[in-house]
């Protein structure tokens, strides 16, 4: 008869019972071969990543859905190139050489590749770890030899392979604006690449969640959420935010007490010898005057834009060699977006300016046609003096004049922090797929 | 029908493989006391069936065993490696059935195989040899190269099992191996079961079908409640159970059970069922008929011996 094995059963030929056609358990019967090299044969880092890595892609591959996002992708990048082409080359006057387009071109192309690219990249992600929980097919490799870090690491490397293709797919038409000339192949080659690693970040930002939400919808959720904060909530924020960095400064406000037109006769002069600085206009009237102003601090949260994908992207874009001394005449000279949002950060993070001038705009007190330079307001109040190229000179004002240039790069923090980012949710979700597991993700079950 | 071995053809001895121990082994999800306390032990050459009423444990316990769950409490040791201390390892010697698991779509059947064969270590010539046999001695060649989604569930069963025995693991945890079977794949399994036991390895599987189990196993351990409950030990030849009879003249047998005063009653199937204590009575029973002409040609305990306690478990479904 039966005789379960008891609890704690000590001999165990002694509770078997012989089952009609099968033999029992036979002692002292050698035990045949089992081909389990068992625990001491290794399964190699790379090999059980790639594993995992190739097992993604097939899924991906082999479906008719990808090659239908990516041909899309395509064209509607294609279509927003060359519609952009097309405004640039009806709006140009005919002495503005095309390349003078070429920086615009290339920097809304590029900024406009990174927007759908975040729009893209997270659904590489985002549902990895719980839909294959779902789908039951990942119990069965965690019980595999593969380590938590292969599985992680392969799933990631996935995501970054497939979102690499879909770059890639971008890239003939990002090649296509250098057509209009301006732009080194330097230029394409860093934004690529500073752009497939913040594709990687967000691969494991989704990977991350994935691993944290049981449900696939709030994985989702927040990897879009978190792309939005980085790219756009943050911004807001900073935006909000200066308004409570006010405060009262005494600044210094520079007024010319003499008659404008005196000053006006003589840039004109100036103007007409070329500029030489021989001639510059006599400033002895430009007096400072002490004045309180409520002012935004910015330059405490700046950082706050300094992880954006965009700023990273821009500010990590080369320069050519001459526009560096200068980031925002070469912003307004070259109409580059990049440029632009690599200013527009670095004027955030410095102390707005102690001096105003407010002398430089009685240089404009004739009438505009007959003159070949321009007065701009300048982001921190004050202004310049540019020739009709675009070219800020220096027309000898007592203020002093704040000159941002490009010299020391401010992406590597941003890109710093973004990858630290990164890293820690890649950390999670090495964590959260270790067995044997000890607390499980809320509302989830292993198999 | 044999497992072939993909890299030595004749048996040889294997060391290390040591089966199951378990020790008030515990797990809990939250406040639900999943596993609270098994204790078994399951030896190598032998198929243990793990026997328990629905919530009782058994996946959890599955679960411990192939490494995926820490537990609470207790050790475990599966083909002699800690399950918790030596996790790769005990992973390594591990082949876990789990009672569902999904299928990658785009991948045929073949890639799976060898896909789980290298995530396991195996080369990929090993690989593709013992895939190459498994889909032969599970009745899968003809599906080898075609996408594991067009698969019914009895031959994604298959495929499962494929799966875990890939890497010709010591030890099997089967979880509902049966389910969604036809009946010769069941029979094909109790077979397959049984040659795995032969070659020395160990099986432990759990299922709901005793009378699949009634054939094949060699121990059972049975979990209620997250325990490890002895099954009052019944002895046959004293524990009162139905017995099914049967007679050329069917109406001289309850003729004469009438007349010997014993209880009956009619079975579906136009056979007569008595309840008769133990094996002794009904050695009995035969005599007497016999000696009474009648022409007595079947008598059998009407549940098998795993059904018999199983329903003699006290603490069974409140």
């Amino acid at each position: 008869m039966t005789t379960p094995t008891p609890s704690g059963a000590t001999s165990a030929s002694a509770s078997v019972s012989p089952v009609a056609g099968s033999a029992p358990t036979r002692p002292g019967a050698p035990r045949p071969d089992t081909t389990t090299a068992g625990a001491s044969a290794s399964l190699g880092f790379l090999r059980g990543l790639w594993i995992v890595t190739r097992l993604e892609l097939a899924q991906r591959i082999r479906s008719r859905k990808l090659y239908v996002a990516l041909a899309i992708w395509f064209l509607v990048i294609g279509a927003v190139t060359l519609l952009m082409l097309a405004a640039f080359v009806r709006s140009r006057t005919s002495e503005t050489p095309d390349s003078a387009f070429g920086p615009a071109a290339f920097g809304i192309i590029t900024l406009f590749v990174l927007g759908l690219s975040l729009l893209v990249t997270p659904t590489f992600t985002a549902l990895s770890i719980n839909g294959d929980r779902d789908a039951g097919t990942l119990a069965i490799l965690q019980a595999t030899r593969l380590t938590a870090v292969q599985i992680a690491g392969g799933k990631l490397l996935a995501a970054w392979l497939l979102a690499l293709w879909f770059l890639v797919a971008a890239l003939p038409w990002i090649v296509v604006t250098t057509v209009m000339g301006g732009i080194s192949p330097l230029q394409v080659v860093v934004c690529f690449l500073v752009m497939f690693v913040e594709v990687a970040i967000v691969c494991a930002i989704g990977l991350g969640w994935s691993a944290l939400i049981g449900r696939p919808a709030g994985s989702t959720v927040m990897t879009y959420a978190s792309v939005a904060l980085l790219s756009v909530i943050l911004p807001i924020t900073l935006g909000f935010a200066s308004v409570l960095t006010m405060r009262n400064d005494t600044v210094h406000v520079w007024n010319y007490a003499g008659d404008p037109a005196t000053l006006t006769a003589q840039a004109n002069d100036w103007a007409a010898s070329g500029f030489a600085p021989s001639k510059r206009p006599d400033w002895s009237a430009c007096h400072p005057e002490e004045q309180v102003m409520t002012r935004p601090h910015v330059e405490s949260i700046w950082w706050l834009i300094a992880p954006n994908p965009f700023v990273i992207v821009a500010d990590a874009a080369p320069l050519p060699s001459g526009a560096r001394g200068n980031l925002e005449t070469w912003a307004g000279r070259s109409g580059d977006p990049l440029a632009w949002l690599s200013l527009l950060t670095r004027s955030l993070s410095l102390p707005p300016s102690s001096d105003l001038d407010q002398c430089s705009w009685a240089l404009m007190s004739d009438n505009p046609a007959l003159r070949n330079y321009e007065v701009l307001s300048t982001t921190d109040g004050g202004a310049v003096v540019v020739d009709s190229k675009g070219n800020v000179l220096d027309t000898g004002s007592p203020v002093p004049r704040r000159i941002i240039t490009a010299n020391t790069p401010i992406w590597p923090w941003g890109l710093g922090f973004s990858l630290l980012l990164g890293a820690g949710m890649f950390y999670v979700a090495v964590r959260r797929l270790s067995v044997p597991y000890g607390v499980l993700p809320k509302g989830t079950r292993v198999a | 029908m044999s497992i072939a071995q993909p890299t030595s053809p004749g048996p040889s001895v294997v060391v290390g493989c040591t089966g199951i121990v378990a020790e008030s082994v515990k797990r809990a999800f939250g406040d639900v006391r999943a596993v609270d306390g098994v204790t078994f032990s399951a030896p190598s050459g032998a198929v243990t069936a793990l026997i328990g009423p629905n919530g009782s444990g058994k996946t959890t316990l599955l679960l411990v065993l192939a490494g995926l769950l820490r537990p609470d409490a207790g050790t475990a040791r599966v083909g002699g490696f800690d399950i918790v201390t030596e996790n790769l390892a005990a992973r390594a010697s591990v082949g876990w059935m789990p009672d569902s698991f999904g299928t990658w779509d785009a991948l045929t059947c073949r890639e799976i195989l060898l896909t789980f064969a290298s995530a396991y270590g195996l080369s990929p010539e090993a690989g593709r040899r013992r895939a190459a046999s498994l889909f032969e001695q599970l009745h899968l060649t003809e599906f080898a190269e075609r996408p594991a989604r067009v698969l019914s569930r009895g031959q994604k069963q298959r495929l499962g099992l494929a799966r875990a025995l890939v890497h010709d693991p010591c030890v099997l945890l089967l979880d509902e191996p049966a389910s969604g079977l036809d009946p010769r794949s069941r029979i094909e399994l109790r077979d397959l079961l049984r040659d795995l036991a032969l070659e020395g390895k160990t099986v432990l599987v759990s299922s709901h079908v005793l009378s699949e189990l009634e054939e094949v196993y060699d121990h059972a351990v049975f979990l209620s409640k997250g325990r490890t409950v002895e099954a009052t030990a019944v002895d046959a030849r004293t524990a009162e159970r139905g017995w099914r009879l049967d007679a050329l003249d069917p109406v001289a047998l309850r003729t004469f059970l009438s007349n010997a005063g014993i209880p009956w009653a009619r079975s579906s199937g136009g056979e007569v069922i008595v309840q008769l204590a133990g094996t002794d009575s009904a050695m009995q029973l035969v005599r007497a008929a016999v000696a009474a002409g009648v022409a007595l040609h079947t008598i059998a305990p009407v549940a098998g011996r795993l059904e018999e306690a199983y329903l003699a478990l006290d603490e069974e479904r409140k």
